[in-house]
């Protein structure tokens, strides 16, 4: 009953926030015409800007939302961590590499989220790589070369910067690095369409596997569970969605960290609910998040600032909702 | 129902050497031995192969070699030492993840599934933990947790690692009854403990090991006289006489 309630609540809030989202702008619309042109019987002007400019970027946030989350979540259990989040393996330093190499050499921007998305599989595949040099595919070990990895690549992306003094490039790398629903397109919302529902599905699938996982990676194996594999499996998985996401919209950080864990709150552990609760909760709270980014100000702000300034608070008060447990996990 | 045919096992090094001894349906057989001397290890081949360095381990009369983790698994529910889990699961998630074996990485648990953990929780007392979390149960009440996740999917065979550590001495008495019972219904019980009243109440026979000596294997009143005991773990038992330096092959009794 309270994960029928919940899920009622976050749709609602979710279809709500949505036709407030395009409807407020700088070209507003009262809700009716929002709905009809939704229906395809309204003005031509009003179908332009709802259907072709504020609906995709709608979109976009809907998905980014409920990509890093998902991802999110499961990272969280297969590495049995309540820290963790979906760029623990340097996907999004390596993504933010690829995006500003493409961009100082003046490739334009399909060209640039190309490189972005490859930079940040590069990322994970040297971290795995690292971690199974150094003893195997342990969490610690995989962690430690997260950290490294990322560590490199942000140098990388610093060097970049520094080595390119000329003014041009740097509003749309830290346009990158800020993370942004702006330049949304419909063809960017097809491969994140394509990246997240067959991930999701597949993770979904994987729900029971993930709640044996969570119960620690000794436990899992002796109930013939093989922990390696699919924790190699579900990173590989997890990494391949943020990267594509991370090369769409720049990098949103908090976001993957934070869901996870209000979702547990409501909807407890079991991953065939979380997974799906997390998608929803944080496909409310991005597009809610990105309408606050349009219409508080005249001018936009970026997305991942405004991430990175709530989460952090949320994340504090969830630490110490659950600093009398006993070691501290959600 | 379990075989262990002149097995050694350890990580690299043998720890333990040409272990025999055959466990049969309606048996309970108690391990003991020094810290460090291997037992845990013995149950450890079990998820991880490597550690066997020779000999057959066999399931129901085939060799756990070739047979996949899930099928093993699904035959024999390992208790193991791990402590209680970090993560927000209830006490009913723990118990469900026994079915994870028969139900595989795709698999959902159902109404089956969830009825048979419920009987089998009722069946120890523990029903109304159902919807505790597993992270505020004492270290006690886990041990009668995991027992419940072994005893589910119709398993025949426990492998159990100290489970008798811990508890109060009415639990104690309780599992010694539960396992008794589930070894009356043509079960099989291999038991890991340090408590050699535990053993003598609960088990038909009893394995010594010990780092320096052959593997022995007889009847409580055999294992645990206060000689033999006192060989295998290396220590003078008050009121027998010194054990001297350990010599000699004693082999089975």
């Amino acid at each position: 009953m309270r994960t029928v309630l919940g899920f009622g609540v976050l749709a609602l809030l979710l279809i709500l926030l949505s036709l407030a989202y395009l409807a407020t702008g700088s070209y507003s619309l009262p809700l009716g015409e929002v709905v009809s042109a939704l229906l395809g019987n309204g003005g031509e002007e009003a179908g332009t800007v709802v259907l072709e400019i504020r609906l995709p970027r709608l979109l976009g946030a809907l998905m980014t939302g409920a990509a890093l989350s998902l991802t999110g979540a499961v990272m969280q259990s297969i590495f049995n961590n309540p820290l963790v989040s979906p760029d623990i393996l340097g996907v999004s330093s390596g993504a933010a590499c690829g995006a500003a190499a493409a961009l100082v050499l003046g490739l334009g921007a399909p060209a640039a989220a190309f490189s972005s998305f490859a930079g940040g599989m590069l990322a994970v595949t040297v971290a795995l790589l690292l971690a199974r040099m150094a003893g195997g595919g342990g969490v610690l070990l995989l962690v430690l070369a997260g950290i490294v990895v990322a560590a490199f690549f942000s140098g990388v992306v610093e060097l970049i910067c520094a080595l390119n003094p000329r003014a041009e490039e740097f509003p749309s790398i830290l346009f990158f690095l800020f993370g942004s629903m702006a330049r949304m397109t419909q063809g960017d919302l097809a491969v994140l369409v394509l990246a997240l529902l067959p991930g999701a599905l597949l993770l979904w699938r994987l729900g029971f596997a993930l709640d044996v996982m969570s119960l620690g990676e000794a436990d899992a194996a002796g109930l013939g569970l093989p922990a390696g594999r699919l924790r190699l499996m579900a990173v590989i998985l997890c990494s391949v969605i943020c990267g594509l996401f991370i090369s769409r919209v720049g990098i949103i950080g908090w976001v993957g960290l934070v869901v996870p864990h209000l979702a547990r709150i409501w909807f407890g552990f079991r991953h065939r609910i979380l997974l799906p609760a997390s998608m929803l909760l944080g496909a409310v709270l991005l597009v809610g998040v990105d309408l606050i980014c349009r219409s508080l100000f005249t001018y936009e702000l970026p997305l991942g600032v405004i991430t990175s300034i709530l989460g952090a608070p949320v994340f504090a008060v969830v630490l110490c909702r659950n600093a009398g447990r006993r070691d501290g996990t959600c | 129902m379990l075989s262990f045919d002149r097995v050694s096992f350890g990580r690299g090094r043998a720890l333990i050497r040409d272990l025999s001894f055959d466990l049969r349906a309606g048996e309970i057989l108690a391990v003991m031995g020094p810290n460090g001397c291997g037992k845990s290890t013995m149950l450890a081949v079990f998820a991880e192969r490597s550690l066997l360095l020779g000999g057959t381990v066999s399931l129901g009369g085939r060799s756990i070699g070739v047979m996949s983790q899930r099928e093993i698994f699904s035959l024999l529910a390992l208790a193991s030492q791990n402590g209680i889990p970090a993560c927000p699961c209830t006490v009913e998630d723990y118990v469900l993840a026994g079915w994870y074996p028969r139900l595989g990485l795709m698999g959902v648990p159902g109404r089956l599934e969830r009825d048979d953990c419920r009987r089998v929780m009722e069946q120890i007392g523990i029903l109304q933990w159902s919807s505790r979390r597993a992270d505020a149960l004492s270290g006690g009440e886990f041990k009668l947790v995991q027992l419940a996740r072994a005893m589910t999917c119709g398993r025949r065979l426990l492998l159990l690692d100290e489970l008798d550590s811990s508890l109060d001495f009415a639990n104690r008495i309780r599992i010694a009854t539960l396992l008794r019972r589930f070894a009356a219904g043509g079960g099989a019980v291999l038991m890991i403990t340090h408590s050699p009243e535990q053993a003598r109440d609960t088990a038909d026979r009893i394995l010594l090991l010990s780092p320096e000596l052959p593997p022995l294997e007889g009847s409580p009143e055999e294992t645990l006289a206060p000689e033999i005991l006192g060989r295998y773990f290396g220590v003078r038992i008050p009121g027998t006489p010194d054990p001297g330096v350990p010599s000699g092959t004693p082999g089975r009794l």
